[in-house]
């Protein structure tokens, strides 16, 4: 059989030749091409038949509810990142001007925003809120539950950074099977701060990387960076 | 002004991205017949594929914010919809066997009308001997018509590999219509 130059300039021939494409010049070239060789040539013969079939082929339809069914189970409007985030932005001003001194110790306020999507779709946002935050253990209870969805199947939670950081961005490991989207604003030194992150697969129920962003100056991240390391595992226990 | 059906792909995706979540639905009905058959061709099983196409479609969804435009979204759905699909098949146990009532049915309809229509059936059935990737490559380049590159990109192959393996399939293809004695006026066989 021929060479695999040989199929890969056969392909591009015939299937311009199918398409209507080809030239003049590229059509001689085809014709010797098949005139030097018979297999091709018998190839070039069922390709245009299967061609045909295949196109022919009946297809079948998925169900009649398809399309509902998906559109129930994609997430609500006000569980995109979007608008995750433009929640954010609004709690980050309030909460810049309350939450002050080091990153442990003083007051200091994470907000975790969870969207979370059960095996069936089910979904439920759950706006996390801790108080006082202690780096030995993070507990909080659901603050806000604006668009819930009454049901709660996770009991526990946990957060996973890395401090193999480059730059501004951050690997987490977040093996939660119900978490979509993680936002966490707040102070560091007087300096504001923000980190989103984003899952970047959908399906629930995976252990995936996150891509954590940080944003602020130079100097706080560096710092950041180092205490992020010190929370490295932490449990979160949802209520 | 432009209606959402005449929208394309990469402006209802930016509706999508905008909030409008309903635009998506367009973006669904578009596309569900040929994912839908492109897993069926893969998976062999309706409901399998019924529900691999639905996790495709919310996982597009879910995904959009990361959709890079520099291949068709059809092409990038598509992507999934391999993936998804080879997951599930390699998930299966290797000793299962498909029972009859499980293959994929054509409509028995469609056996009692004519000699070509006989024909598209029964090559549908002979490509169900393919592997489940020449099967969806086949399906993607002749009747979706899938330009090369986008099937690199779906493929996650190079274009000399896209070629060469679709010459592949499409012999492999010829075989088995030989051995079943598909015969269309000309003859495959």
């Amino acid at each position: 059989m021929s060479d695999a130059n040989t199929v890969d300039r056969f392909e591009t021939l015939i299937q311009g030749q199918i398409d209507g494409v080809i030239s003049d010049a590229e059509a001689q070239e085809l014709k010797d091409l098949l005139a030097a060789d018979a297999s091709l040539a018998e190839h070039a013969e069922a390709y245009h038949q299967m061609v045909g079939l295949v196109k022919g082929m009946p297809l079948q339809d998925p169900s009649a509810d398809f399309t509902n069914r998906v559109m129930a189970a994609i997430p609500q409007p006000e569980m995109s990142a979007a608008s995750l985030a433009a929640r954010s932005a609004g709690r980050a001003a309030d909460r810049a001007s309350t939450a002050r001194g080091s990153f442990f110790g003083t007051r200091f306020r994470l907000a975790y925003a969870f969207s979370a999507v059960a095996m069936l779709a089910v979904a439920a946002i759950f706006v996390f809120q801790l108080a006082d935050f202690d780096p030995q253990g993070a507990t909080g209870t659901i603050v806000s539950t604006p668009d819930a969805v009454q049901e709660v199947t996770v009991g526990s939670a946990e957060l996973i950074i890395s401090p193999t950081e480059t730059g501004r961005q951050i690997q987490a490991i977040v093996p939660l099977d119900l978490i979509l989207d993680i936002e966490v604003t707040g102070t560091l030194a007087s300096e504001e701060f923000a980190l989103s992150a984003e899952r970047p697969l959908g399906l629930p129920g995976r252990d995936e990387a996150y891509v954590i962003r940080l944003t602020g100056s130079g100097d706080m991240m560096t710092t950041l960076r180092s205490e992020l390391g010190e929370i490295a595992k932490k449990s979160i226990e949802i209520k | 002004m432009k209606s959402r059906t005449d929208a394309t792909d990469a402006e209802i995706v930016q509706e999508c991205l905008a909030g409008d979540r309903n635009a998506f639905g367009v973006l669904v009905d578009r596309h569900k017949r040929v994912i839908f058959n492109v897993a069926l061709q893969m998976l062999k099983n309706r409901d399998d594929a019924e529900d691999a196409a639905q996790c495709v479609f919310i996982r597009a969804y879910e995904r959009l914010g990361s959709y890079k435009p520099e291949y068709k979204f059809f092409s990038w759905i598509y992507r999934m919809t391999v993936n998804e699909s080879l997951n599930r098949i390699r998930g299966r146990r290797e000793t299962t066997e498909l029972h009859e009532s499980m293959l994929v049915s054509q409509p028995e309809e469609a056996t009692k009308a004519t000699t070509d229509a006989d024909l598209e059936d029964r090559i549908g059935e002979a490509m169900m001997d393919l592997t489940p990737e020449d099967r969806a490559l086949i399906l993607l380049r002749h009747y979706q018509e899938m330009p090369y590159r986008d099937l690199g990109y779906v493929f996650e192959i190079p274009i000399k590999t896209v070629k060469s393996r679709l010459f592949t399939a499409r012999r492999r293809l010829c075989e088995i219509c030989r051995q079943r004695g598909i015969t269309p006026t000309g003859g495959l066989a």
